[in-house]
């Protein structure tokens, strides 16, 4: 009953919105969509995966059934995240390096303080957050810098694998090739990580 | 508005818990249940093969902010899912569906559910379908699927012996290593998803 | 805009700038009772040395006070007070030493048995010579006599001496305190490297906020503080970690390893360290140390990473290279430029000879650091970038140097193959440095030293 699975952390944020920015903020989405702009959160290099939902003020699920169904003044915006380091970590980084993209999200968002300065940011999400029951991982062991190395590893000995039989000139360009492409991908990882404080 | 991204798929699903009533309390009922449902190996979103990563939370209310954000409330209490996993959602369903009885069913016991006259797998595909919320925006840091990731992991660690081993090797021993570990990695099982791996 | 001078009456010494005097003793003093403490306070505040600048001449000595968790407990400081001093400063460092890595020989129930136990107060001194040294340690325990207070233990530590002279090497053989955080205000000497980048190349001064409580820091803001704050502006934390280094296991690895590696052992040392012997960074000189380079206060910390992401020239886990990455971690560096430390550590113990003839000897690194907000520089430091390697791509491998390898690990020193070069792995290294003990302080400014002898901190 955690946030936290080995070295991956779960977020969930979800924050009351004014129907009608969802608009906005949709339109917001599809500039986001295009990659080159999501280069930042790559470069953020330990966010696995991101996602936004809103929850339309008449969306959420009814099921037959229900005595009380849903109907809320405001729309709810979703955000789920999955990612390595602790908290603190991933809101400061968050604040340190996509201030201004992380505005053009969550602006929207009733008593959003903005993403500057760090603390009344911190506070909010804090506030907002709602905890896991439940979380799992299925390579709780390894962060995303650790599963993209070792994509390239696979990848760069299944180009070596095929010169084994070749000559042995062939095979030592091969191999310091490989070398040379995998030296700081072989990181030992696979444990529960550091214990965050 | 996508639930995609290349070739995952983002799914969030709320699914409304059942009200209380004499003989049960739902919400502290799948609250406990939760809490000790297995999480590693072999509990239900490991057996599935696709799903890199799965949570359960209780939307048990929306938070009041303050003034001037007029408050509110929910009227029902919600089992929120949000998965990450491979291909397309009928897929999934169908692999939860042939695990058989599992902590699936024991989870949406608790929650209000499709009636069950379809065939079984289409009541969990059902279910997912009834629940889910489109994503507005799915970003994930990833490029292959489940098996791939979990094989590449356990061929890095590989690698990484195989390197400190080879070194000032002659040619002849370097090719024989690289030979026997690309044999190995071959013939070797797909480690199960969900645990650690100690070195 | 104006610029604001600090009131470097207020403000201890040795943290805008380091008194750099090469002898130094620190006491373990504990408290006694809320009166002893008081009056303990009201003794020692006449002699406390401030930031104040120094005329021509140095003083002999200094003398300075940081309090720990367990003191501010027996003042009767109101419970607001107590309850907004940070929770990584009010558990200490001994609870949370399995999230710092002191684990194995480096856990709590290993250390020293000074260590062992809350310490009220450490009190510092620095002599230029061992008399001066002495004399004031005579007045120090006058003091703690007429007022009741108990010196438990202390600690000397002295610049190394090697071959007869001063050196600013540590024991491992490696001129250390080279970087040291620029920031507004500080009285250093500006030293190209020891700022952020600059937003037009160069460097920029660090924000104040990080360094002394009470200012703007590096995420724009004044960051939240003990209250009240006129009793916790002008202070800062101090972390006190006594670091015994295994220096024959050391010299002894690397001959072992070098007799493979084809740059040999002065070269393998730097790639370890990320700067060779003299202080000349690999990432300016990878091949051989350069005196042009650290000869020349200008130079010898002007650089940055961002043209090697290969660690071709300084390897990515290097030690410099962890501790302060720089620009390496994207984003230019934002990401590391609210991490930044500052060092007054001191050696003790003497250097080990040749002929390891004093091998036995304790010897190590009296580890001190100053900052705002301990868990957001030091302990993240500590975690994330010497005891682990993700931010580097690294997984969970640790620092080679200063890491708590537990059982033995690999450090690889990256090849340029484009050149033939093949990387060199080592195998099998074990810790070199074991922590003896240490804990969190809190140093008072002028003012809360002021306000805890006369017992004047308010309830708000």
């Amino acid at each position: 009953m955690s946030n936290i699975r080995g070295k991956a952390y779960a977020m969930n944020v979800i924050t009351p919105q004014k129907r009608w920015k969802s608009i906005i903020l949709n339109a917001a989405f599809k500039l986001l969509t295009i990659r080159f702009t999501q280069k930042d959160l790559r470069d953020l290099s330990f966010i696995h995966f991101a996602r936004w939902t809103i929850i339309p003020a008449n969306g959420f699920p009814k099921f037959s059934g229900q005595k009380n169904i849903d109907r809320t003044r405001f729309d709810y915006l979703l955000f789920e995240s999955n990612f390595n380091g602790s908290w603190n970590e991933y809101v400061d980084a968050f604040n340190a390096a996509l201030a201004f993209k992380l505005n053009l999200v969550w602006y929207w968002s009733e008593n959003f303080p903005g993403s500057r300065p760090l603390s009344p940011f911190k506070a909010y999400i804090e506030h907002n957050q709602k905890y896991n029951d439940y979380y799992y991982m299925a390579y709780p062991g390894s962060t995303v810098s650790d599963v993209k190395n070792a994509i390239s590893v696979a990848e760069e000995f299944d180009i070596l694998a095929r010169h084994v039989d070749k000559s042995d000139e062939d095979f030592d360009d091969a191999y310091l090739r490989f070398l040379g492409n995998l030296q700081n991908k072989i990181g030992s990882n696979g444990g529960p990580g550091p214990q965050m404080s | 508005m996508s639930n995609y991204y290349g070739k995952f798929y983002g799914y969030t699903g709320l699914f409304p818990i059942l009200d209380n009533n004499e003989s049960h309390n739902h919400l502290t009922e799948l609250r406990s249940l939760l809490s000790t449902l297995p999480d590693s190996e072999g509990s239900l979103f490991s057996r599935s093969g696709l799903v890199h990563g799965a949570r359960f939370f209780i939307l048990d209310d929306v938070v009041y902010n303050g003034h001037p954000t007029p408050e509110e409330h929910l009227k029902n209490a919600y089992l929120v899912l949000s998965m990450t996993f491979d291909g397309e959602l009928e897929q999934l369903a169908q692999r939860i569906s042939a695990l058989g009885e599992s902590d699936w069913d024991k989870v949406m016991a608790h929650c209000h559910s499709v009636s069950d006259t379809k065939r079984p797998h289409e009541v969990v595909l059902e279910q997912l379908r009834k629940g889910q919320v489109t994503t507005s925006f799915l970003y994930v840091d990833a490029d292959k699927n489940l098996e791939s990731t979990l094989k590449s992991l356990l061929l890095q660690r590989k690698v990484a012996d195989l390197i400190a081993n080879a070194q000032g090797a002659s040619t002849i021993e370097r090719k024989t290593l690289v030979k026997e570990l690309a044999e190995q990695i071959k013939q070797c099982e797909i480690p199960t998803p969900g645990g650690f791996i100690s070195n | 805009m104006r610029d604001h001078e600090l009131d470097l009456a207020d403000i201890q010494g040795n943290i805008l700038r380091a008194y750099a005097f090469p002898h130094a003793r620190f006491f373990q003093v504990s408290l006694k009772s809320a009166e002893s403490a008081c009056a303990f306070m009201s003794k020692l505040l006449p002699l406390i040395t401030t930031a104040e600048v120094w005329p021509d001449e140095k003083p002999e000595s200094t003398l300075n006070i940081a309090l720990g968790a367990s003191a501010l407990s027996l003042f009767a400081l109101p419970q607001g007070t107590l309850s907004s001093f940070p929770d990584e400063f009010m558990e200490g460092m001994a609870k949370r030493a399995k999230s710092l890595g002191d684990t194995g020989e480096s856990d709590p129930e290993n250390w020293d048995n000074e260590w062992n136990q809350d310490v009220d107060a450490l009190v510092t001194i620095y002599g230029r010579e061992p008399a001066h040294r002495e004399s004031v340690s005579a007045q120090l325990n006058e003091i703690a006599q007429e007022c009741g207070v108990q010196i438990i233990a202390y600690q000397d530590a002295n610049k190394l001496t090697i071959d007869g002279a001063f050196s600013s090497k540590e024991h491992f053989g490696f001129t250390d305190g080279i970087a040291q955080p620029e920031f507004k205000h500080s009285h250093s000497r500006h030293t190209p490297g020891d700022g952020k980048l600059g937003k037009h190349g160069g460097w920029e001064f660090l924000e104040t906020g990080d360094f002394l409580i009470g200012y703007a820091n590096e995420a724009q803001e004044i960051e939240k503080y003990p209250d009240p704050i006129l009793f916790s502006k002008n202070g800062t934390f101090l972390v006190y970690r006594k670091l015994e280094q295994d220096v024959a296991g050391f010299r002894r690895y690397v001959k072992e390893q070098a007799a493979n590696y084809p740059g040999g052992e002065e070269k393998l040392g730097a790639k370890l360290v990320g700067r060779w012997a003299d202080g000349t960074p690999v990432a300016l000189s990878p091949d051989k140390p350069d005196s042009g380079i650290s000869g020349s206060a200008e130079k010898i910390n002007d650089f940055r990473y961002g043209d090697d992401p290969e660690g071709l020239k300084c390897p990515l886990g290097a030690h410099v290279r962890r501790a302060n990455p720089r620009d390496s971690l994207g984003f230019k560096d934002n990401l590391t430029a609210r991490r930044r430390i500052i060092r007054r550590g001191i050696s003790f113990g003497d250097y080990l000879r040749n002929d390891e003839s004093n091998v036995n000897e304790e010897r190590g690194l009296i580890f001190i650091v100053l900052n705002a907000n301990i868990s957001r520089q030091f302990e993240f430091i500590q975690q994330q970038w010497m005891n682990y390697g993700n931010d580097f791509r690294m997984g969970d491998e640790s620092d080679p140097i200063v890491g708590n390898h537990g059982s033995s690990q690999r450090y690889l020193i990256p090849g340029d193959t484009n050149k033939g070069e093949e990387p060199y792995v080592c195998t099998d290294m074990n810790s070199f440095v074991k922590l003896r003990g240490g804990a969190y302080f809190f140093v008072p400014s002028i003012t809360a030293l002021r306000l805890l002898a006369t017992n004047t901190v308010d309830v708000r």
